[in-house]
């Protein structure tokens, strides 16, 4: 399990876990990231925010952000 | 035979193309407003559609129905308060989970809703299929297959409102609202409630609101309980973790219909929008495409829209001239003075303004609706980081530069307050387009062939200013604001000439009302200020005004108290700086305005005049907007840090340059 911020560009993965409050859980859903949801990276140039894409949708987050959405890491 | 009236709610979320179905229904016959005590703008429109008129309210586009921005709570207010007869919910047929999402949210208000898919045709080129037929007997409710940006599907919708408003079926939420782990704390939560809730709250979107832990139902909740909020309490203590069983069983909905109605057949492929953001997004290029656009935007303005202005303000005193003339012998000078030189010398400032705005909303209505601006935010995230803001707060500072007004009001975008407030504060720092255009007029006369140079230096400086008030700030009175970044990249598509005429239409349109009565109210009163008592304009209040602050004047290298007037009056308009150097200097026939302005000015001094000029307390029209976006605390600490500012830069550039031009 490790965080987004950990996945380089074009990987694939699974959501795991998320923290932080009910707010940013419910901010979270409604954009489609939840636990389980399928995420891939497809920007990450180790600084700034990344560009993920979940349930067909393209979203920009903040380091920040990223780094409370914790995913599987398949080896 | 008497209409039946239908009161519909469109909703939808961000980036669906609900404004384009509005424009589409509606067409010019739309009132854009303010929510009630809000700042959030209200679109109402009419269709007459077979014998009904449907009365359509735009609500503003949110991802989910929480109590987390005021946007959200708006839009369901407006369901739960004013029940509408029907709710129109608008899904992307490109994002289909994630709009069930905020289906979901709304089908647990238990209004008759209809929904419309929109951009199949953009979801078909990607490979997915919606079965339309499968999605409306799982949802149990009217769906229609829209093409918005080609006008299909709309005859349809309507249809479908029109049955359903005749047809009052029972209604009942399809599917369950928390999973069956939870279930009995959410039952026990509806006994607690019933009886004690308005009428109008549905007993069931409340507990399960109640569940999750929005901030403003729970308020609600103790206040309708009373005694009885304990119990209700001691339910909520125990069962934290329930909202993830809530939201988890919505997607286990969804996960279903997706299952059986949808069918993606090029899940893998790589999409024309992810080919376009590997430069647009990229480090570099992103960088490079900005400038270019930005660039592209400032060519436009200054050499159409500029020339326009100029060329329409110069007709302004032929035509005051004309009807003072005129009216002579009708009128009495007092009349004509405040008609012809108070009021239309405003209204003549406000037109010579458009075409500058027209630009400016052209250009922001046409990257907004291709899909570019999110891209925009992103790319400069990195840079406004620096100054504590994130990249959203560029879009509103990058419209300042056309007009404080709408980069204020498009604050709006940002969630986190104390980040929006700071940007509101900052925006008037940015040179509008009528500061540039006073510093323009004024650099020629000062620096010769030195102008552009000096024009550029300028600008540079004011940014630097921005980015150290930004940073100042940020450590001091806004210390610690969390700048939370996230937002959804749009699909990039064709523009929508429609939608983006009536962006700019409606943009204009309430800068005309709001910002316009304003200036030439004010007008009227400059024009009294600067005319009375009628003897001479050197002995008027405006002018002694000046001449009360001439040794302020006198630190930053001011002439005289001529430099203060003009100043002063600039706060009804920025323009006017320029109008009272000319009413002050009383210019004759052989010799022009900016020759007269140059004569009275030194270098060092005209620099320093041009730098306080540029930070100067911010137009009447942009406080006004300061206090109705973010309070009358803030507009008061605007003009307080406006005044400083300037005043400090004011004195160091005079005393600075005097080093040089002894």
């Amino acid at each position: 399990m490790v965080e987004l911020t950990k996945l380089k560009k074009d990987e694939e993965s699974q959501i795991v876990e998320l923290k932080g409050g009910k707010d940013f859980h419910s901010r979270m859903a409604s954009l489609g990231i939840t636990k389980g949801a399928a995420i891939k990276v497809l920007q990450n140039y180790g600084k700034g925010p990344i560009i993920v894409i979940v349930r067909n949708t393209r979203i920009a987050l903040g380091r920040g952000e990223a780094n409370k959405i914790l995913v599987d890491k398949n080896e | 035979m008497s209409e039946k009236v239908i009161k519909v709610a469109l909703i939808g979320q961000p980036n669906v193309g609900k404004s384009t179905i509005f424009n589409h229904l509606t067409g010019l016959n739309q009132h854009v407003g303010n929510w009630p005590g809000k700042t959030i703008e209200q679109k109402v429109g009419k269709v007459v559609f077979k014998n009904f008129t449907i009365e359509i309210c735009d609500l503003p586009g949110t991802y989910s129905l929480t109590s987390n921005s005021e946007e959200e709570r708006l839009a369901r207010d407006y369901i739960i308060k004013e029940k509408p007869d029907l709710v129109v919910t608008i899904l992307n047929a490109t994002a289909i989970e994630r709009s069930l999402y905020l289906l979901s949210e709304i089908l647990l208000l238990e209004v008759p809703t209809v929904v419309g898919i929109n951009m199949v045709d953009v979801a078909n080129e990607n490979g997915i299929e919606i079965d339309t037929k499968i999605l409306e007997k799982k949802l149990k409710i009217p769906v229609v297959e829209l093409i918005a940006s080609k006008n299909l599907g709309l005859i349809e919708l309507l249809d479908k409102i029109t049955q359903s408003f005749e047809k009052r079926e029972k209604f009942s939420i399809p599917f369950s609202a928390i999973r069956k782990t939870h279930k009995k704390e959410l039952e026990e939560l509806e006994e607690i409630l019933k009886g004690s809730i308005p009428e109008h709250y549905p007993l069931r979107w409340t507990s399960v609101k109640l569940l999750e832990g929005d901030k403003e139902i729970t308020n609600l909740s103790k206040m309708w309980l009373k005694d009885r909020w304990i119990e209700a309490h001691n339910i909520l203590e125990k069962h934290e973790d329930a909202y993830l069983d809530i939201v988890g069983s919505r997607y286990e909905w969804i996960s279903e219909i997706v299952s059986t109605a949808v069918k993606n057949h090029r899940p893998q492929e790589v999409s024309i929008t992810d080919k376009i953001d590997r430069y647009a997004t990229h480090p570099f290029w992103g960088i490079t495409i900005v400038l270019i656009i930005l660039s592209t935007t400032f060519f436009l303005t200054y050499f159409f829209a500029m020339p326009l202005s100029n060329l329409l303000s110069r007709y302004v005193p032929i035509l005051q001239a004309y009807l003072n003339n005129a009216a002579s012998d009708y009128l009495s000078p007092f009349v004509r003075g405040i008609l012809f030189d108070g009021a239309l010398g405003g209204a003549g400032m406000v037109f010579a303004f458009l075409p500058v705005l027209v630009i400016f909303f052209l250009f922001i209505g046409i990257l907004e609706d291709v899909g570019y601006l999110a891209r925009l935010a992103y790319i400069m995230d990195n840079f406004m980081h620096k100054i504590g803001l994130h990249g959203k707060s560029f879009l509103p500072l990058f419209l300042g530069f056309g007009c404080n007004v709408p980069a204020i009001m498009g604050a709006r975008i940002i969630e986190n307050q104390r980040a929006k407030v700071l940007t509101i504060i900052l925006a008037p720092f940015i040179p509008c387009s009528a500061r540039l255009a006073v510093l323009t007029f004024l650099a020629a006369p000062f620096f010769g062939k030195y102008a552009f140079l000096a024009i550029i230096a300028l600008i540079a400086l004011n940014l630097v200013v921005v980015v150290l008030l930004g940073k100042l700030l940020n450590s001091t009175t806004f210390k610690g604001i969390k700048t939370a970044f996230v937002m959804e990249l749009p699909l990039y598509h064709k523009p929508n000439f429609k939608t983006i005429f009536i962006y700019v239409y409606n943009n204009v349109k309430s800068f005309l009302s709001k910002a316009a009565t304003i200036i030439v109210v004010v007008s009227c009163i400059v024009w009294f200020l600067s005319s009375y008592p009628p003897q001479n304009i050197d002995e008027s209040y405006l002018a002694q005004f000046g001449k009360f602050f001439e040794k302020t004047g006198a630190l930053m290298g001011f002439p005289d108290w001529r430099a203060i007037t003009a100043l002063t009056t600039s706060f009804v308009a920025k323009e006017n700086t320029i109008a009272t150097f000319g009413v002050l200097l009383k210019v004759s026939k052989d010799e022009t305005l900016g020759e007269k302005i140059g004569e009275i000015f030194s270098v060092p001094s005209a620099f320093s005049f041009l730098v306080v000029q540029m930070l100067f307390i911010p137009c009447l029209a942009t406080i006004a907007v300061i206090y109705k976006e973010a309070g009358l605390k803030w507009a008061f600490y605007s003009l307080a840090l406006h005044l400083t500012v300037s005043l400090f830069s004011g004195i160091v550039t005079f005393h600075f340059l005097r080093l040089f031009f002894a």
